[in-house]
């Protein structure tokens, strides 16, 4: 029998990191009271009028740029029509032709190698609200806080060719949306949802086979379980000579299977057309130039460009994986040209604390000029690694500038050469003994006699600094005898 | 002193200016003659006496406000209109509980101008008819006839403007329901351009038509009104930023310095003989005062009516899914499952008219129809706002009649939708292209008021008012309906 | 084009009405009535629309977008609310769906 292969397309809903629904000025709260956050125009009230949110423009045509869309300078809203109690107005608003990108495309690590996924398009749509099913009282119960909450759907061309693909695209499509900072990406609250249309056909044949369409998965994990088992049943039906139906169907995650929702005749007549009570969707050229320069640089680019400046593989990717991070070290690279130190002293010191206070990285006390400082006294040798170490606990807690609280404790250490040249000039002078036994060979001594400088400098003295002084006032010493010996 | 309810809305504005009455005087007077009339008349749904004479009150003890043009003077909304905690019905049953959360932003336009609103008036169901007699809410009777219809929907506010119940009313027009009642019943009526005024907290009908506007029966008091409540509103995106212009003091326009288009396919229409005499004589009147006439062709307007009925229904359709018994209005007794409860709440909800138009808009948006009628039909529309905009080229406004037939007997196209959408050719076609047009009275035929409709260019609503003023002093004036 | 009696239903499904209305309506009359209005239609037919766009809505100079600020009168929701029909706690109630 001939051998099959899965064709897999995925429709991702993200919900987008406005304040407001998508057309009102309700607030968005998962977690407020049933009921709490409605007007007349999400409760569809008789005369209420939608008025859209420009965030939510900006951002689905952020997240458009991001992946090489083609953003339309004029999108069009309408209304897709059904009835269920969640859909206060009787249809939804989304965006069929045109939408606000087309095109576009994710690259992806597939097993196999790179792959490059294409999207079919971005659109723009209102969320519905939330149905409770009560079954003591055969009630179902309606909360229309989330009704017109903004959405974007991704639709992705159907490229995938595994379950393994489909959740590295998703994993991927969600890191990138949500460093553009265009959802929050919460997938237990439903904020990253993901429909999966896959179909079988035998390898070779260029035409798509009959699909199954299975609706709102909500993790990464049960994409991949119902694209297995919806694999499996499909294959079981073509090895049995059975047809496959074109069909809407649940996942199941407690028994992983999938059920029939509804079938093709009984698809719905969604009866499309242009909402009347909404202008066209605008993106100004000028808009769109304002997001391009907003966009954060690929990852990959990133990372090249960090290592590129010196910094380690690990320190990298904390910083690419932290909120902020990258923002954080270029500030404090442009104040003090030490990157490999800063970002070492990131990686090693202010993120970990950050994570152990929650702190988010831009808003620590200790800011990138502080730590850009700390950097510097590192580099010039005036503090210690230990000293640093020390320090660090009360600079992160506080904002003060290292170089004054290590003053302040006495921990800076002494370099200056001609402070260290009269250091060990005294110590010199005061230890004969040991100065002749060095000057005889014996070279460990010198440990000793940089311990003498560090004590006058009551630890302050750089040793190894201290040690080049002792070695420079020694071999003066060597010479005058030498050359007295001669005489 | 005359009667105080015989004033208009600019003469009454001047007496409380004067200190001659006070706004409770006003009020009281309007509210008495409602009470008087409406026995006979049937505008009202609601009369919100109680509440008008506080108003008024409150009006009298903070004194009179020369900066709040409408300052005191009583006004009749139609019930379409979104009044917070009163009752809104649309005439429909659906709704016949129903209090709003929230202000229409004309209402609340209105009120800010000073005006005091005395009554909700009835309409056809939705604003879905031509003659008022599609209210759930039982008949408004045409002043002049009691027998008759006062048209519609806006019959309500016509009625009460007509018998002197208020000196303005705010109705809306999709198709002709400001227009078409103002000219059955013998008053002024304006539609503005779409966009002119808000939408928001109109019970919507078609999206793309919709638009409120005032009936009074005097020009300038329409200038008046569409002053307080026009300009672009924050909560409704189809509103226009297009700047407002001086609608409450345009000058009058000279008649011989006006050139009027008579459209060929409305002035060709099968008219009833009382009412081509009347056009004709009042014509022969302009044309004496020194008014170019000019014909002009507009070939597409044969198919306004199906183009409008296609696209006001399908946007109705979907408009009106809302009402489905689960957040407000009507539920259907019995639990017999959600569909049924949808099905049963609506049929039991929405009147027969309404029902049609909705099987209608369902029908030309569905899967395998969209193409030959909706969209179809949207491509027409075009056609026929570039006839209009044509049309205009050569002239400054366009002249056609309101209605082929004066106001009807009850009952007379109830029976026979297809006709009475017919009947509406005269008025569609401004909504189709959103043109702003007036309907003002030109004379008697049997007893009946006839109408005429001024049509101008989009945003010209101050052209359009100084044209009517023209035309107002040309005209003779109608006098009272018999029996007032 | 004329409407059968399926395609009649079948609408009046979509928009979750009773074909015959609330009494004992004469659903053929009806349907023949529904019929008349939709052939009365395809006059549209004979309008020459080759390369026309359509004109969905006559509206000029449109607000733009509002900005993303909130704004939220507690006592609408509560408004809102009290005209529900049936309501359990602070939900709507239906019946069940599934």
């Amino acid at each position: 029998m001939t051998e099959m292969e899965p064709v897999i397309g995925l429709e991702i809903h993200a919900q987008l990191k406005t304040r407001t629904k998508l057309f009102c000025t309700c607030p968005i709260d998962p977690g407020a009271e049933p009921n709490t956050l409605i007007c007349e125009i999400c409760s569809g009230q008789p005369g209420a009028l939608p008025r859209m949110n420009g965030k939510a423009l900006e951002l689905a045509a952020k997240a458009g740029l991001a992946m090489g869309c083609r953003v339309n300078e004029r999108s069009l809203f309408s209304r897709k029509n059904y009835f269920y109690p969640d859909l206060p107005n009787g249809f939804q608003t989304s965006q069929i032709d045109p939408p606000i990108c087309e095109g576009g495309s994710l690259d992806i690590q597939g097993p196999d190698g790179p792959r490059t996924i294409r999207l079919n398009r971005i659109h723009l749509e209102d969320d519905a609200g939330k149905c409770v099913h009560d079954p003591r009282r055969g009630r179902t119960l309606v909360d229309l806080n989330r009704a017109g909450t903004p959405l974007i759907e991704i639709v992705t061309e159907p490229d995938l060719g595994s379950s393994a693909e489909a959740m590295e695209f998703l994993r991927k499509l969600h890191a990138l949306l949500v460093r553009l900072e265009v959802t929050e990406g919460r997938m237990e609250e439903g904020e990253f949802r993901c429909d999966v249309n896959i179909s079988l056909r035998p390898r070779g044949e260029t035409r798509l086979g009959v699909r199954g369409e299975i609706k709102n998965l909500n993790s990464f994990r049960y994409v991949g379980q119902a694209i297995e088992y919806e694999i499996k049943r499909q294959a079981g039906l073509y090895a049995a000579g059975r047809p496959v139906l074109q069909e809407t169907l649940h996942f199941d995650p407690d028994r992983h299977e999938t059920r029939t929702l509804r079938s093709k005749e009984e698809a719905h007549d969604y009866r499309y057309f242009p909402q009347p009570d909404l202008p066209p969707v605008m993106v100004a050229p000028g808009l769109l130039e304002e997001l391009r320069a907003s966009l954060p640089a690929p990852a990959e680019e990133t990372a090249a460009r960090l290592r590129g400046q010196g910094l380690r593989d690990e320190a990298i990717a904390l910083l690419m994986d932290r909120k902020g991070a990258v923002e954080y070290f270029d500030r404090a690279a442009a104040i003090y040209d030490g990157p490999g130190r800063i970002g070492a002293l990131m990686a090693e010191l202010l993120l970990p604390a950050c994570q152990r206070d929650g702190v988010p990285v831009q808003s620590s006390a200790l800011g990138p000029g502080g730590l850009a400082r700390l950097a510097e006294l590192l580099d010039q040798g005036v503090l210690g690694r230990r000293a640093a170490q020390e320090l660090f606990g009360e600079l992160f807690e506080t904002g003060a500038d290292p170089g004054e609280l290590a003053r302040e404790r006495g921990l800076l250490q002494i370099s200056d050469r001609g402070a260290l040249s009269e250091l060990a000039a005294e110590v010199v002078a005061s230890h004969p003994g040991e100065v002749g036994k060095y000057l005889g060979g014996q070279e460990k001594i010198l440990g000793f006699l940089v311990g003498q400088v560090m004590r006058r400098s009551r630890g302050a003295a750089d040793p190894k600094g201290a040690g080049e002084a002792l070695v420079a006032a020694m071999a003066g010493l060597g010479r005058q005898g030498g050359d007295g010996d001669g005489n | 002193m005359t009667e105080l309810w015989r004033l208009g809305l600019g003469q009454a504005a001047q007496g409380l200016a004067k200190r001659q009455f006070t706004a409770t005087d006003l009020v009281s007077a309007s509210l008495e003659r409602i009470r008087l009339s409406e026995p006979r008349l049937g505008a009202c749904l609601a009369v919100l006496g109680q509440e008008a004479l506080d108003r008024a009150r409150d009006l009298d003890r903070e004194g009179h406000d020369p900066s709040r043009p409408l300052w005191g003077l009583p006004v009749s909304v139609k019930d379409v209109f979104c009044l917070k905690g009163a009752p809104t019905t649309a005439g429909s049953r659906i709704l016949e509980d129903y209090r709003p959360s929230f202000e229409a932003t004309v209402v609340r336009r209105l009120r800010a101008a000073g005006a005091v609103i005395v009554a909700k008036t009835n309409c056809d169901e939705f604003a879905m008819g031509s003659s008022t007699e599609f209210s759930a809410f039982g008949p408004t009777r045409n002043p002049w006839d009691p027998g008759r219809v006062p048209g519609g929907s806006s019959g309500g506010a016509a009625a009460s403007v007509a018998g002197f119940q208020v000196p303005a009313g705010l109705g809306t027009d999709t198709g002709g329901s400001i227009r078409q009642p103002a000219a059955l019943c013998g008053c002024l009526g304006l539609k503005p351009t779409y966009g002119r005024v808000s939408r928001y907290g109109i019970v919507a009908y078609g999206s793309s038509f919709d638009q409120a506007g005032p009936l009074a029966r005097r020009v300038d008091d329409l200038g008046l009104v569409l002053a307080a409540i026009a300009g672009p509103d924050g909560l409704d995106s189809t509103a226009s930023g297009r700047p407002v212009g001086d609608y409450a003091n345009v000058a009058e326009a000279r008649p011989g310095e006006l050139t009027l288009g008579l459209p060929d396919e409305l002035w060709a229409a099968d008219f009833d003989p009382l009412v081509l005499g009347v056009l004709e004589r009042a014509r022969r009147e302009l044309a004496g005062a020194g008014v170019r006439f000019k014909a002009v062709p507009m070939p597409n307007l044969r198919f306004s009516v199906a183009t409008y009925y296609i696209l006001a229904a399908a946007e109705a359709s979907t408009n009106l899914a809302r009402y489905d018994g689960v957040r407000y209005g009507h539920r259907s007794g019995g639990d017999p499952g959600l569909l049924a409860l949808y099905r049963d709440s609506r049929t039991e909800g929405l009147g027969q008219e309404v029902r049609r138009r909705i099987m209608l808009g369902t029908f030309v948006l569905s899967s395998g129809y969209y193409e030959a009628y909706f969209r179809k039909a949207a491509q027409v529309r075009r056609l026929i706002q570039e006839d209009y905009r044509k049309a205009l080229e050569g002239c400054d406004f366009l002249l056609a009649p309101v209605s082929s037939i004066p106001a009807w007997p009850f009952g007379s196209f109830t029976d026979d939708p297809l006709t009475a959408y017919q009947l509406d050719m005269m008025t569609l076609p401004l909504n189709l292209v959103g043109a702003p047009g007036l309907s003002m009275p030109a004379g008697l035929g049997g007893g009946l008021p006839v109408g005429l409709q001024l049509m101008g260019r989009a945003f010209d609503e101050a052209g359009l008012l100084s044209a009517a003023k023209a035309l107002e002093r040309i005209l003779p004036p109608l006098g009272d309906p018999p029996g007032l | 084009m004329g409407i059968d009696e399926t395609t009649a239903r079948a609408v009046a499904g979509l928009a979750r009405l009773e074909l015959a209305g609330t009494g004992e309506g004469d659903v053929r009359a009806l349907v023949e009535e529904f019929s008349r209005i939709v052939g009365y239609m395809d006059i549209l037919a004979e309008a020459d629309t080759e390369g026309v766009e359509p004109l969905y809505s006559p509206m000029v100079d449109p607000e733009p977008p509002r900005p993303d600020e909130p704004a939220l009168d507690g006592r609408k929701a509560e408004d809102i609310l009290g005209q529900a029909p049936e309501r359990v706690g602070r939900f709507f109630s239906v019946p069940r769906v599934f």
